[in-house]
């Protein structure tokens, strides 16, 4: 087994290891941390995998969040079964990208900054839609939103949560992995690397970034939708400007080019939120904020990214083979 | 005026300077020559600065110059012309020269040197032909009345006629103010016509020094031919 | 009629002080490769700026001239202890200047608490206007806004320094082996582009509520500005601004301000997507 993979079980088994640690209500606070985690990865995989950077990343997560409110408050056509709840949170996100990818990036679109400029304006663009929406319940948002229903049974219970959760986290970070290392992802680490390259090599690098921004903003939507049938409510501030910050912190903080590392830093930052907000109280933004400031100086790769980075080259030295 | 010693430098992980030394003394004109990639660009933008060397010492005057940054040896008095002429395209002539005069200097200097040029001064840089950039560029280094000029390939892409007569008038002028000169140059006759003292580079080291005259036959075509 | 010329001039205001913010934004891009999320914080700053001084009891003049210095000293920090460190990185800088963005945004927060405060307007009364009356003070604003932007492109192409500017502009190493000294002049270059932010906040204090969130309603829109007309000239701020505006104002005019922002979002990102090199490219094509 690499080092790498050890790591990475090790991660887990100390994830799985934890609840024995832990009071029972706070499961439930980890349950959310590890949703934010999904969010991360799929941030993390289109900026340090395809080197897109999306400063208004939240519009997926958000609209995961108003598509599985809507459908399981019975506010659509459709019965308001989970699984449609979630099919749809999969499927908007992933048709919005979709539709916004192919415009961005068909025939020499927008790169680097620009993308970054235009997803920020994207992000005010959407918050305000979702504000004025009457609707979509304007500045209050969708509330009393129900857990979500497997087989008749209502989840709520923080252990299933917790491990449910935890479960889909890893299966997402295995899917965007085995997704990195296929053909499709290769190509999508080529068109990062130098997508002039790539192009002159005959691959259709707009049709590669469009689809993965598509997969990215699929991911971000499911992880809106299980946050949503956790906490309850869906409120503009998921779709817009401070839950995209938020999200770039975490990805920068943990490491942006490892996907553990990334959701490592969402959970990170919301545990010690959740320690230290109540001793800093407001002095936490700043805390956090600077610490992200350091970390992109000093910690390119992140937190957990220059740590995991750091173990491999160390086990590949100690290890000959 | 001028001396490296063991100099080391390269870019990334490829080392291209391997321990290269020379001398330019007060007042004279030293042809660094050798065939393409042999690093002579790279001594050049080292002397400017604008490369750290891992090892070995520059010193100007006998002051070092490892360390200090690129504008700061430009104000000790070192001018470099740098292959592909780098003239400021979108200014204009004047404000090219206006440029290097801001410390020190006079826009006549180069005026004087090259008169066509002033003809052109509201002119956008960008807009002259290859042989009057070249002017510029050189105009540009005299204004900045340096001690020690570094020219690198000044006759790249200009037609032979002119390019001997801005080698006369460079040479001229340099001589008359006792400048020293570093010249990169392919034109090997154009070279050791105006050059005092011929270095050849091989392979990131100083493989000979001789004086122009008794630069033979032979040993330009060990040093240059493929 | 009336009712056009008072939108004119509301226009008007609201563009120029528009100008003076891109007009900074573009300035630290165009020198230094640096993309300043903070810009909108700085303009807050400016803001908080009077208002402290206006607290401690200085004239309303006098206040205008201090805080924009004030904040373009806070540039000039934040220069110094974390955007240097970032050149080079074009993507890093945007994210060391949001995590500063952050970190300001917070601070007053802790320091003036979260509400929105109100700068009290120095009392200049109203003059007729082409028979029309118009407060006196949104024509200074107007008037030191256009003094602002004059300055500055006197600065850039009539003085050395500005000369200077140009050259690191167009081929920084070059400059340098003429002497430039590049380093000091990034600084000066991103303190000057956060004061000029910082008077924008500062004449605008007292038409705006000042709250530690009201930066980003200016960052987006100047940055729009600056790519709708295209970057790489200090002419495509002024005029990416005044077409940012202009379809900001008209729409409002139409609209709601809500809808008339959602409008020049998605116009000026349509504007981005099929012309990257800006609008004015277009121009200097037919030309
Ligand atoms: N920016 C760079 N990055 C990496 N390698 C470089 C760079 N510039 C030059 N080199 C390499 O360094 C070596 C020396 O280059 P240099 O430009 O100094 O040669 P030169 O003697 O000036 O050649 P020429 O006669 O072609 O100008 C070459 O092998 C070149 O490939
Ligand atoms: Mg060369």
């Amino acid at each position: 087994m690499s080092r790498r993979s050890v790591i990475e079980m090790l991660v887990l088994v100390f994830f799985v290891l934890l609840p024995l640690a832990m009071p029972t209500w706070a499961l439930s606070d980890f349950a959310i941390y590890f949703t934010y985690a999904i969010f991360a990865v799929s941030l993390a995989f289109l900026w340090g995998h395809v080197g897109l950077l999306s400063l208004g990343h939240a519009v997926y997560f958000g609209l995961g969040a108003y598509a599985m409110g809507v459908v399981t408050l019975g506010m659509t056509v459709l019965p308001g079964w989970s699984v449609i709840g979630v099919i749809l949170a999969v499927l908007v996100p992933g048709i919005v990208a979709f539709v916004l990818g192919s415009f961005f990036f068909a025939s020499s679109g927008l790169t680097g900054a620009f993308f970054g400029i235009v997803t920020l304006a994207l992000a005010f663009v959407f918050e305000r839609m979702a504000i004025s929406s009457t609707w979509l319940g304007g500045m209050n948002g969708l509330m009393s939103i129900p857990p979500v229903v497997v087989f008749g049974h209502e989840i709520y219970d923080p252990l299933v949560l917790y491990f449910g959760l935890l479960g889909l986290l890893a299966l997402t970070i295995r899917l965007l992995q085995v997704v990195m290392r296929s053909r499709f992802g290769l190509l999508l680490a080529g068109v990062r690397e130098n997508e002039l390259r790539a192009a002159t090599l005959g691959h259709q690098t707009a049709r590669l970034k469009v689809w993965a921004f598509t997969l990215s903003g699929m991911i971000a939507g499911l992880a809106g939708a299980l946050f949503v049938s956790q906490f309850g409510f869906a409120s503009p501030s998921l779709i817009g400007f401070s839950l995209s910050a938020e999200a770039l912190i975490w990805v920068a903080l943990g490491g942006r080019s490892n996907l553990l590392a990334a959701a490592l830093g969402a959970i990170c930052v919301r545990f010690v939120e959740s320690q230290l907000s109540g001793a800093l109280g407001a002095v936490w933004p700043v805390v956090a904020g600077l610490l992200f400031m350091t970390s992109v100086v000093f910690l390119p790769r992140g937190l957990f990214g220059e740590a995991m980075a750091r173990l491999q080259v160390a086990g590949r030295r100690s290890d000959p083979s | 005026m001028l001396e490296i010693q063991e100099l080391h430098a390269g870019y990334g992980g490829g080392e291209v300077l391997r321990g290269l030394s020379l001398g330019v003394a007060h007042g004279e004109i030293v042809a660094l020559l050798g065939r393409n990639g042999m690093g002579k660009t790279t001594l050049l933008r080292c002397i400017m600065g604008l490369l750290p060397h891992a090892a070995g010492s520059i010193r100007l005057e006998g002051q070092p110059l490892s360390g200090l940054d690129c504008f700061e040896i430009a104000r000790r008095g070192v001018a470099y012309v740098p292959q592909g002429r780098e003239i400021f395209g979108q200014l204009t002539v004047e404000e090219n020269l206006r440029l290097a005069a801001l410390r020190g200097g006079t826009i006549e200097t180069g005026y004087d040197l090259f008169p066509g040029l002033r003809a052109r001064a509201k002119d956008p840089g960008g807009s002259l032909s290859g042989g009057q950039q070249q002017q510029l560029a050189i105009a540009r280094a005299m204004v900045a009345k340096p001690r020690l000029l570094l020219l690198d390939e000044p006759s790249e892409g200009i037609q032979p006629s002119v390019v001997n007569e801005i080698a006369d008038i460079v040479t001229r002028s340099v001589r008359s103010m006792g400048l020293s000169v570093l010249l990169v140059e392919q034109n090997t006759d154009l070279a050791l016509r105006v050059a005092d003292r011929a270095v050849f580079v091989d392979h990131g080291v100083d493989a000979a020094s001789i004086a122009s005259r008794a630069v033979t036959r032979e040993i330009l075509a060990s040093y240059m031919e493929l | 009629m009336d009712r056009i010329l008072i939108f004119l001039l509301d226009s008007s205001n609201a563009i120029l002080v528009l100008m003076l913010v891109s007009l900074g934004l573009a300035v630290i891009f165009g020198l230094m490769n640096v993309i300043n999320m903070a810009h909108g914080e700085f303009l807050v700053l400016g803001a908080y700026g009077v208002l402290t001084l206006q607290w401690a009891g200085l004239p309303f003049a006098a206040c205008l001239v201090i805080a924009p210095m004030l904040v373009a000293l806070i540039g000039l920090a934040a220069e110094e202890l974390l955007i240097r460190r970032t050149y080079e990185r074009l993507l890093d800088t945007i994210l060391a200047t949001w995590g500063l963005s952050l970190v300001l945004r917070q601070g007053l927060v802790l320091i003036y608490g979260p509400g929105s405060h109100a700068v009290a307007a120095p009392d200049m009364g109203s003059v007729p206007v082409f028979g029309e009356i118009y407060p006196v003070y949104r024509l200074v604003v107007m008037a030191l806004s256009a003094a602002a932007i004059a300055f500055t492109f006197w600065v850039f192409f009539r003085t050395a320094l500005g000369l200077q500017a140009r050259a690191v502009i167009a081929n920084r190493n070059m400059a340098a082996c003429l002497g430039i000294n590049t380093r000091m002049l990034d600084r000066l270059t991103f303190a000057f582009g956060a004061g000029l932010a910082g008077l924008a906040g500062a004449v605008m204090s007292p038409l705006i509520s000042v709250d530690p969130n009201a930066g980003l309603g200016w960052l987006v829109p100047g940055f729009l500005s600056i790519l709708v007309a295209g970057l790489g000239s200090l002419s495509g701020p002024i005029v990416g601004a005044a077409g940012v505006g202009a379809v900001d104002s008209l729409a409002a005019a139409i609209s709601s301000p809500v809808w008339a922002q959602l409008t020049v979002f998605v116009a000026a990102i349509i504007v981005i997507r099929f012309f990257p090199q800006g609008l004015m490219a277009l121009k200097r094509r037919e030309a």
